[in-house]
């Protein structure tokens, strides 16, 4: 399954999580996901959902001046964003849940464990 | 020495980069562009450092109008318009098209946020058809002014019946969506749609000022108004000026005085203690100006008839009421004399029952003779 696919429904989460544990800037953010296993994020997919984020008012920035180099744009949690991120961990817990169920392998070895058990008894 | 020509390359083709992502970007609001591309160029410069840091052979940097689709579709901005012959033109009314979507969708999102706001928007959502219906007859009202010059809140003949069922049901399919084959139906909608709002209110008020007129000259013309009384005494709607008395013999009678079934002097006048003459017209058009019985003192002598005269020649102006009286004369009876009564047969009178006499009478009734003898039937 093409799981950049997957990470398009749930990349809003992912950087809210990320940045409730910490502030960051753009390219932080990315690498932060990437090391938490994302490796298929893309870059820009992260600096435009930090960008809908804010303009949704569940972020919020400052900047920090870096020596040497540009000015850092950071992006900071808000109330509105931890409620979002609530709201969005409850639903995807519901939802993997879900999934995970569907997907569960059939009971296959119980079957051949009582298959087994009545030859057991034949014989 | 070639890790440094490396690195200006790199940078190089980054600021490269991140112009022609830019660039991509154009047509999008100014604050917008910045907002997505702010510290693109750090962004891009710390991954391309951890790539090389990784062992990676060189930073790829890819296509930058992928990249730029790729932050448009993330960040939930409308795709890039094509471009094109007009392109800027269509680019601004896309982008304004755009920003309206996203203000609604917005504004929309916010209303729903509080209950009441969002039980309201599901109410007007019901009302919707509504304005569908009255979006079409704004149109056909519209169309009609321009067309047959004339304001109509309803169609007057089964043309413009036809015309505005076609307007209505029209609109009724476009705000079902429907009947909007062309991709500029879409704007021509919403053209539509704005003209409409603006013009609504002017002909509901058109509207509802011509159908209370019309209300009120139907109530005028088909039902009397209960509330008016015509002055005076009238007769088949006419007003009666004076009344003519004439004896069982059929002789004229003069000082007559009238009560009407309440015991109150029947007079021509609503209010005889306040009114000194009584203006009128003859057939021939010349003014006639009743007065008042001077028997009856103040000049409330209207109720006996018949009522004297001043001719208009002997009119003082300005009017003076009393000084009026002292010129009147008798007016003229309309007929010398009339009919003698004829007793009933059963009356038993025998000199009651003068049948000859009736024949020259008759005639005289028949001919209206205004007598010429005002000393003889004055007093």
């Amino acid at each position: 399954m093409d799981t950049t696919q997957l990470l398009k429904g749930v990349l809003d989460v992912a950087v809210l999580a990320v940045i409730q544990k910490d502030d960051g800037y753009g390219y932080d953010v990315v690498r932060r996901l990437r090391a938490a296993g994302l490796d298929e994020v893309g870059d820009a997919s992260v600096y435009g959902t930090l960008r809908r984020l804010y303009t949704a008012g569940a972020l919020s920035t400052y900047v920090v001046p870096s020596d040497g180099g540009p000015n850092r744009k950071y992006y900071a949690m808000n109330a509105e964003g931890r409620a979002m991120l609530a709201e969005q961990r409850t639903n995807w817990t519901r939802f993997a849940s879900t999934l995970t169920l569907l997907l569960a392998e059939p009971a296959r070895p119980a079957q051949t464990e009582n298959s087994s058990s009545t030859n057991g008894d034949q014989s | 020495m070639t890790d440094a020509t490396a690195a200006t390359q790199t940078s190089l083709s980054i600021t490269d980069f991140a112009a022609a992502v830019r660039a991509q970007l154009g047509d999008l609001p100014a604050d917008d562009v910045d907002d997505l591309t702010d510290g693109l160029e750090a962004d891009l410069t710390e991954q391309a450092a951890d790539a090389t840091g990784a062992g990676a052979a060189s930073p790829e940097l890819g296509d930058p109008a992928a990249y730029a689709a790729e932050l448009r579709a993330a960040a939930d901005l409308p795709p890039r318009t094509e471009p094109g012959s007009g392109a800027k033109r269509e680019s601004l009314v896309r982008r304004l098209g755009a920003r309206a979507r996203s203000w609604r969708a917005d504004a929309a999102r916010s209303i729903r946020l509080s209950p009441a706001g969002a039980q309201l928007l599901d109410f007007l959502l019901v009302l919707r058809p509504l304005w569908w219906v009255l979006r079409g007859w704004a149109v056909y009202v519209v169309a009609n002014i321009f067309f047959g010059q004339s304001f109509e809140v309803l169609p007057s003949d089964p043309i413009r019946g036809i015309a505005l069922l076609a307007f209505v049901t029209l609109s009724v399919q476009w705000g079902r969506g429907r009947w909007l084959p062309w991709h500029w139906l879409l704007g021509f909608r919403t053209l539509v749609s704005v003209c409409a709002i603006l013009a609504l209110p002017w002909l509901l008020f058109i509207a509802a000022h011509q159908i209370t007129a019309q209300n009120y000259s139907a109530a005028n013309y088909y039902v009397p108004d209960s509330d008016f009384v015509m002055p005076g005494l009238v007769q088949n709607g006419e007003q009666v000026t004076n009344i003519f008395a004439y004896d069982a013999d059929g002789q004229p009678v003069d000082n007559v005085q009238l009560f009407d079934q309440n015991g109150q002097p029947l007079g021509v006048v609503d209010d005889p203690a306040n009114t000194p003459s009584l203006s009128q017209y003859d057939e021939a058009g010349t003014e006639i100006v009743l007065v008042p019985s001077r028997l009856v003192p103040g000049g409330s002598g209207w109720n006996v008839y018949p009522l004297g005269q001043v001719s208009a020649e002997d009119i003082a102006y300005p009017y003076d009421g009393l000084a009026q009286l002292e010129q009147s004369e008798a007016t003229p009876f309309p007929f010398a004399q009339v009919q003698p009564l004829v007793a009933a047969p059963l009356a038993g009178d025998p000199t009651a029952s003068p049948t000859p006499t009736a024949e020259p009478t008759a005639s005289a009734t028949d001919v209206p003779v205004p007598t010429p003898t005002p000393a003889e039937v004055s007093q």
